[in-house]
Order: C-alpha cells, then structure tokens, then sequence
C-alpha cells in the first residue's frame, strides 16, 4: 500500500518536472541571428545555400524546409530491387541537403499499376519505361505491362509542390514506349510502339499543353515523321532553344538525328557535328546547353551550336555505360545500366567536380530527373 | 530643408529631394513634417544611413560606376555595423540599401564551415550528439570526390 502511494507521488513530480523542462525549453527560443529580428534574418539566410544552413542549427534546419524559404532542387528516381526478379517499381526522392531518400506514394490507380521489366523476349535489358520532367513536375508517359501491353492510357504526373499525383489527357493509342520530351511546358510523344507495331503510330507527333490553366487538357496532332524509322527504340527527345533533339539509336552504334522546330511544326536533319558526337544519354540545362555522355568513353561533353561541335568537360571510369541523366540547376547527373549510384556533376564550378550519390541499399536506379524538393506541410 | 533626430539627440538637416528615398520620412514630409526624431537610430548608424543616400540621391548614368564602387565599399563593416544599418534601413524603408545589405549579411555565412558559423553569430548548437555525427558523415553533395551513404528512410 504504502509502495504505490509512493509511486503514485514519484509519478506526479516526474510529470511536473517534465513540464517545467518543457516550459524551459520553450523560453530558450533562440531567433534565427541573434541581434536580428527574425523577418529579417529569413531574408538573409535565404541567400545562403541550404546545405550550410543544414548543419547549424535546429531552427535554421525548418527554414530550409519551410515554404518561405527558396525551394531547392532534389533527384527523383524510379527504383527497382536488385536482388528480386519481380517486377516492383517504386518511385523515390533524394534530398540533397539531407542526404536521405524517401520512397514516394505510388500513383493512386486502381487496379494499381503494374510495370513490367523483364520479359523472355527481352533478355538483356530492362524494359523502357519513359518519363519526362515538365515545369517542375514528374510525367510518366509509356511503360510496359503484362502481357506486353502499354501500361499506362494517360500520363501520370506527380507535383513535388503538392506531393500528389494527377492524371493528363488520354492518348488515342497508347504507347509501351515512343519517342517522348518536352519544350517550354509542353509534353510531345511520336512515334514509339502501342500494343502492337502500327505504321500510322510510328509516324505520328502529338502535343500536351501543360501550361494551360483551364481543364481542357488534350492531345493535340502536329506534323508528321517522314517515316518510322524513330518507332524502335524508347527514344528520348531533349528540349533544346525552342526544338526537340533526338536519335533513333542507343548508344555508341551508327544513328540517325532529326530535330523537331517547336514554332514551324516542321522536321529538318540534325547537324553532322551534333550527330556524330552524340553516343550516350543527353540532356539539356534549363533548355539552354545540351550535355551527353559518350557511354564507351565515360566523356561528359556539351554541345558548341555555334561550331556544330562537342566540347569536352571531364571523362570518369564512373560515366561509362552512362544510360540516363539529367541536367539542372548547374548539376548534371547520370545513371549506368547497371543502376548502381548516381554520379552528380557540378558543372558551373570553375573545376568541373563529381560526387556519387549511393543508391539505397538493395536497389537499382532505373533513371533520374531533377526536380524542386517535396514541400512539406510547416508541422514545426 | 528636413531635419533628422537620432537617438543620441543629435540633429542633422538635409535637403528633402535626398531623404525621400526612405519611405518613411517621405510619408512623414508628405504629412508636413519638417523635424522628424528618429528614437531607434542611434547617430553613427544615422551618419551612415545619410551618406548612403546622399551618394544614391545623384543616380545619372554617369555616377553609376561611382554609386557601385561606392556600394562595394560601404558593405565593408563589421557585422555589428551592419546589423544596425539593416535595423534601420528597414525602419526608414529604403529599398535600396536592404537589398545591400540581405547578401552582404550573407556572405559572413557563406563558405564558412559550421562551427565558425556558430561563433560568429553566436548561435548555440541544439543537435544531440547523434544528430551531430550524422551531419558530418552525410553533408558531403557539395564536397568533391566523396561517396555519400543512402539508407532508404
């Protein structure tokens, strides 16, 4: 009897005492500067880059990631197990200034979308599965489902600002994959394979404004391909000054380039110079300079329109078998086949430097974009 | 002629056409004031405020290299000085001199490890050790040739 009074009491004051540390702890808010007051202090701090407001200190940390604060950019991958042979997809973040990935809400479908990687007639590699970065948004255009079929009717898009998914237009005929990019918030898909091989298809080129305000969101037709001969491989088309760039062939293999000018609707011939250097992934900074890796070399290069030709930027063992990358705010990053790591390069320093970022432990990397950060909710 | 009071009860008269370029002494002249004590200046951040914009009041194109060289030179204060100026900048309104000042009071932080950051600013740390630790192996994307561990979270 007289033990539980005795508890009883210990309770009480251990509960007293953890209020009045509460309480303490409340009146030891610190303003952001000292000497400051903390409007004004928000404004400076924005200035600084926020991996060095990351470590200083708690209250500086919910600055980062509050919505008054400029929003940074992060990596978004599509993740697949290593180990396992089932078709699983997920999708993630990398938070730079963090340093942590977080896996993402699948698309809300359902049935629940169902990507198919492997297939018996496809040995050695992955499936495509195809998506482009839009004004700040994840689009996910053409993948493949069970049994060889296009899994996706519509695009998907996922908004880091809102962190939800939403649907786009449907396609008349969609694609298991096709050649797909975007120029100043406009999504394009020609040509590619639906269901099965269609020579209509193959030549077709159609348009989704995203930009429009309004809810009529549709798939416009624009000019056709000559021929279809852009219909067998995913093919992705880079938005470049006003034109969309792109080759019907992977790799380091002999191609053919072809560039789309957004405002004639018209197709002309790629540049000799631009074509013959083009032998990886590419991608284009802010629409402004194309980058490609050459895959056999592990040669970053960047595209001189004035001189038609490639200019070297740094080669790296970690670049060869280069399949994807991205390139934005002063940072490209690219992809292997083999999924493993994500190499960042700075480009804007005076030294060119890279960084690998590792994959989760027990994934692969199917691709990368470059995105603003998820906003999240201000809970503190 | 307008004549400013600081806080030390000293007393400055300048002309109108420089001391609209604040805000709030331009609203304060609109409403016929001809002597406006200003309690949370004190006078060396006033003297300051007043050359700053009796350089600005000439904005030619001719003075526009001056005005810059002269900018440069004024952001050279120490970081006391330009808490005071940005306190009052912000009190009498002047643009101009806040969008100064905002990355100049940057640039103390910027390119500064952590710990110098703290002094300057005396900041207490409030990361529990754990914490500590995790942001010195994983802060490295800006940092060359490193390799930086993801665990999924």
């Amino acid at each position: 009897m007289n033990n539980s009074t005795t508890v009883t009491i210990s309770a009480a004051a251990a509960a007293a005492g953890a209020a009045i540390k509460r309480r303490k702890k409340l009146n030891q808010y610190q303003s952001l500067i000292p000497g400051l007051p903390d409007d004004i202090a928000q404004i400076c701090l924005s200035h600084v880059q926020p991996s060095t407001l990351y470590s200083v200190c708690h209250s500086w940390r919910r600055l980062v990631y509050s919505s008054s604060f400029p929003c940074f950019l992060s990596v978004y991958s599509l993740l697949k197990p290593s180990q396992s042979e089932k078709n699983s997809v997920d999708f993630a973040n990398f938070d730079p200034v963090s340093a942590k990935w977080t896996l993402l809400p699948p698309p809300p479908l359902n049935p629940p979308l169902r990507i198919l990687l492997r297939h018996p007639s496809f040995i050695s590699r992955h499936l495509p599965i195809q998506s482009v970065s839009v004004s700040g948004n994840f689009v996910l255009l053409a993948a493949t489902t069970d049994p060889l079929l296009p899994a996706l009717s519509n695009p998907l898009v996922f908004n880091p600002r809102t962190g939800k998914w939403s649907n786009g237009p449907q396609l008349a005929t969609p694609r298991r994959w096709c050649a797909a990019g975007a120029s100043h918030g406009v999504v394009y898909v020609a040509s590619g394979v639906g269901s099965h091989y269609n020579p209509e298809v193959a030549r077709s080129v159609e348009k989704w404004d995203m930009n429009r305000n309004n809810r009529n969101h549709i798939w416009e037709k624009m000019n056709c391909l000559k021929d279809g001969k852009f219909s067998r491989e995913a093919i992705e088309a880079v938005g470049w000054r006003g034109k969309l760039c792109m080759v019907n062939v992977k790799g380091d293999a002999a191609k053919e380039g072809i560039i789309y000018d957004v405002e004639s609707d018209t197709w002309q011939e790629m540049p000799e110079g631009m074509l013959m250097g083009w032998k990886g992934p590419a991608a284009a900074m802010e629409e402004e300079i194309i980058y490609t890796v050459d895959e056999s070399k592990g040669a970053l290069r960047k595209y001189d329109h004035r001189r038609d030709c490639w200019l070297d930027i740094l080669e790296n063992e970690m670049l060869k078998g280069a399949r994807h990358m991205a390139a934005a705010g002063g940072r490209v990053c690219v992809v292997s086949g083999g999924g493993e790591g994500i190499v960042v390069v700075d480009v804007v320093a005076e030294l060119p430097r890279l960084v690998v970022v590792e994959t989760p432990v027990g994934f692969q990397v199917l691709d990368v974009h470059i995105l603003p950060r998820i906003s999240q909710l201000d809970s503190e | 002629m307008i004549t400013l009071q600081s806080s030390d009860k000293d007393v400055f008269e300048i002309e109108q056409s420089i001391l609209i370029q604040s805000g709030t002494i331009k609203n304060m002249v609109e409403d016929d004031f001809t002597f406006i004590p200003l309690p949370s200046v004190d006078t060396e951040t006033l003297i300051k405020i007043i050359e700053y914009m009796k350089k600005h009041a000439d904005k030619t194109d001719s003075k526009e290299k001056n005005i810059k060289e002269f900018d440069k030179d004024f952001m050279k204060k120490t970081l006391n000085e330009l808490f005071a100026l940005v306190f009052a900048a912000n009190y009498l309104h002047i643009s101009s001199l806040l969008e100064l000042l905002y990355p100049s009071i940057a640039d103390r932080i910027k390119d500064k490890i952590t710990e110098a950051i703290r002094q300057i600013f005396s900041i207490r740390c409030d990361f529990t050790p754990e914490e500590e630790r995790r942001i010195i192996m994983d802060n490295k994307w800006a940092h060359e040739g490193t390799e930086i561990e993801g665990t999924l979270d």
